[in-house]
């Protein structure tokens, strides 16, 4: 196979190895979890309220700041005055309830009242992006548009980022932490929605917002809760990107925004799993886009498969197609 | 009670708007219709005050009142002979987040502003490429103290067909609206080429990797850098990856894998020339690393033993800088240098306008015109500066390289 790669010419021997693919699947997946928590606040909103939350990559926006702030009060990562897993986690404590605080807020301000008054979908659709202008606009004045950088190489001389061996492989403590990190709350998010009171609530809603207000569920409480835990994953997601790739402005919410909503899309919008897996899908195009054919085209590569795959399969990989009622 | 909330979360968005829309506003009105004044005439900073270049931005534009109130006091200026009759300044101030459509928007703003005579930018050379043409058309000369992009001064390229119009035979046949006081990307990518090779130790059949971020003024410079190692034999891996994109990872894993002796980033965003060299570092990379002038922020790019190029000398160690940067360090802080070479693109238009205003009148094509004719036997930067027929600076200062020390200072191996 080796040489069979190499004599069509393209590749070259480096590209053929497999500490090279894996480092590249391992960037991938770094980069997808990231997308992939954040796509998650995309589709739970979406499958209960059918509303796209463009705000939603601000919140996440917003969580890395405070990531960033804990960090810098709790005196820097060169020199932290507590120890690094505790800052660690307050850190992500801090931006998940600040972030899931600021989720509800936009909900009952923004989107409720517009609900309240049966307004049409394009209503909070507008809504929504003015909340997006609103915070990008919030955090400029706020902390200044210039990048505030996590300094997370500094962490105990740069030993967060040092390579452990597995086998024939490296990876990086970090990266290891931010695969697990995310498994870990998609596995509590799952299990949460499959086995809680609340959890089977949000997928009545979910499946018939109207019909679960009529059998007793709360529908404006199931709202809440679900734009608290979307709104606090995209929290976590935006501490585990500062920590990563160390930077935070009031920008970074709208591009990653943007790519976490395609992630979404192409899980199936609605479906939690969907979205992670839409995510890691564009990480992982992205990652093995750069490795082995050009980083020049890796979004025109990495989004025309996506093209093709949903011509191919309009719902997405979980989604449910919407039949059609005559 | 709910109606009430709602109003005040109205109000409080409102509020944020404005305040947005005041942040990025100036003191002066962009537009007027009145005429221009040889009283007090009126020009514009603009630079990205906002945005991933905004220590650079502010840099650059508090040398420009730094140079304004030393002007309008009579303090003496290098390059500005004793007993020349100065013209007193006053400055809009306009942000363009070293955003091109930003840069189009403010320079339809700014022409239609009669009072304006003339403006010292774009920062960006992305952004000369935006709102350059708009100015043209409404007869605004701009000086900048930072864009480099070649074409942009070559009549012979889509850009400088947009600036300027020229006969068969070479001659120039429509003004030259555009002009800067910094070398240009030819000189930066033959310097940085050269270092690579001389002080960096590339050869033929080695490997470096050069990447561009993927807008106006990376795509250039990187491509003329990669051609030039094309040519001495150095097996050049070609990359690109948006600024906005902010992980590296995947192109430090190739960098890495291909045994890179060097990468050149060529970027406007420091903290990117940061991460990526951090990347690099936390995947083994053994190699050198180089990042262009648009990185040159000793606040955000601090690894240390990475390389920078930049138009601008440490401005610290120029002698007749000293009294400047003493009242730099007074009022706004420590300097990164990068703004210094603007304080040079202001006296450049201050001199053309008092100049043109000697008979008591003066216009936009008057100091243009007279712009062009400014020579300073000595300026900030410690070097004499002309402009050329095309509006590129003649003497200035050349490329200098710096490696960045372990307190991350910013020192010079090797002179422009």
């Amino acid at each position: 196979m080796h040489d069979a790669l190499q004599f069509l010419g393209y590749f070259q021997d480096y590209q053929l190895t497999w500490s090279f693919f894996f480092d590249q699947l391992v960037a991938g997946l770094t980069l997808g979890s990231v997308y992939g928590l954040i796509a998650i606040g995309y589709s739970m909103v979406y499958g209960i309220l059918k509303l796209l939350n463009f705000a939603h990559g601000e919140v996440f926006m917003i969580g890395s700041y405070i990531g960033y702030f804990v960090l810098t009060w709790l005196g820097g990562a060169a020199d932290p005055d507590l120890p690094i897993a505790i800052v660690i986690a307050l850190m992500f404590v801090a931006a998940m309830l600040g972030a899931g605080a600021l989720g509800v807020v936009i909900e009952r301000f923004a989107y409720r009242p517009l609900r309240e008054k049966r307004a049409p979908r394009i209503a909070p659709l507008i809504s929504a992006l003015g909340v997006s202008f609103c915070l990008q606009q919030l955090a400029v004045i706020c902390f200044g548009s210039v990048p505030k950088q996590y300094d997370s190489f500094s962490f105990d001389g740069g030993s967060l980022f040092t390579r452990v061996s597995i086998g024939p492989f490296e990876i990086q403590y970090m990266q290891v932490f931010v695969i697990v990190v995310t498994a870990l709350l998609m596995v509590g998010l799952t299990i949460f929605v499959a086995r809680t009171q609340v959890g089977r609530a949000m997928r009545a809603t979910s499946f018939d917002l109207e019909a679960a207000s009529m059998m007793g569920i709360n529908v404006d409480r199931v709202i809440v809760v679900t734009f608290l835990i979307g709104s606090a994953l995209a929290g976590a997601a935006g501490v585990m990107n500062g920590l990563i790739f160390q930077n935070v402005d009031p920008y970074v919410g709208f591009q990653v925004g943007l790519i976490a909503f395609a992630a979404a899309v192409i899980g199936g919008i609605g479906s939690i799993p969907g979205a992670m897996l839409g995510g890691l899908a564009i990480g992982l195009g992205r990652a093995f886009a750069v490795g082995y054919v050009s980083s020049s085209y890796q979004d025109v590569i990495v989004f025309a498969i996506l093209i093709g795959f949903l011509l191919l399969r309009p719902s997405g990989i979980f989604g449910v197609p919407a039949p059609s009622k005559v | 009670m709910k109606k009430v909330i709602v109003l005040a979360f109205a109000a409080v968005a409102g509020v944020s708007a404005v305040a947005a829309s005041v942040a990025g506003a100036d003191s002066t009105r962009l537009g007027s219709t009145a005429a221009p004044s040889c009283s007090q005439a009126l020009i514009a900073l603009t630079g990205p005050y906002t945005g991933p270049a905004g220590t650079a931005g502010l840099d650059q534009k508090y040398w420009g009142r730094i140079f304004i109130s030393n002007w309008n006091a009579g303090k003496p200026i290098p390059g500005v002979p004793a007993g020349f009759k100065r013209t007193k300044l006053k400055a809009i101030e306009a942000d363009t987040a070293l955003n091109p459509q930003l840069a189009a928007t403010v320079a339809v703003q700014l022409r239609s502003n009669k009072d304006l005579l003339a403006v010292n930018g774009f920062s960006g050379s992305q952004e000369n490429v935006a709102g350059g043409p708009i100015l043209r058309r409404g007869g605004v000369p701009f000086v900048s103290g930072s864009a480099t992009r070649a074409s942009l001064t070559d009549p012979i390229t889509p850009d400088g067909l947009v600036l300027k119009k020229q006969d068969a035979a070479g001659k120039i046949l429509a003004p030259v609206y555009f002009r800067r006081v910094v070398p240009t990307d030819k000189r930066q990518g033959a310097t940085d080429a050269a270092f690579v090779l001389n002080k960096l130790g590339a050869k033929s059949g080695d490997r470096v990797m050069t990447v561009d971020q993927a807008e106006a003024y990376s795509v250039p410079l990187i491509t003329l850098i990669t051609q030039i190692l094309d040519k001495a034999g150095v097996n050049v891996s070609r990359e690109s990856q948006p600024a906005a994109q902010t992980d590296f990872t995947s192109l430090a894993n190739k960098a890495v894998a291909q045994n890179a002796k060097v990468v050149v980033l060529a970027t406007q965003v420091a903290s990117n020339a940061q991460l990526f060299f951090q990347q690099l570092k936390a995947k083994g990379y053994k190699g050198e690393f180089l990042a262009t002038d648009g990185a040159f922020d000793s606040s955000q790019f601090t690894s240390p033993g990475a390389y920078i190029s930049s138009f601008s000398l440490d401005i610290n160690d120029v002698p007749v800088a000293k009294p400047f940067v003493a009242e730099f360090t007074r009022k706004y802080g420590q300097t990164i240098s990068f703004g210094a070479p603007s304080f040079v693109a202001v006296q450049a238009i201050a001199m053309g306008i008092s100049t043109s205003c000697a008979d008591g009148r003066t216009s936009r094509g008057e100091v243009r015109r007279d712009i062009g004719k400014v020579k300073m036997k000595t300026s900030l930067l410690g070097a004499p500066i002309a402009f050329d027929e095309f509006g590129d600076v003649v003497g200035g200062v050349g490329f200098t390289m710096f490696q960045i020390g372990g307190n991350g200072s910013y020192n010079v191996v090797q002179k422009g």
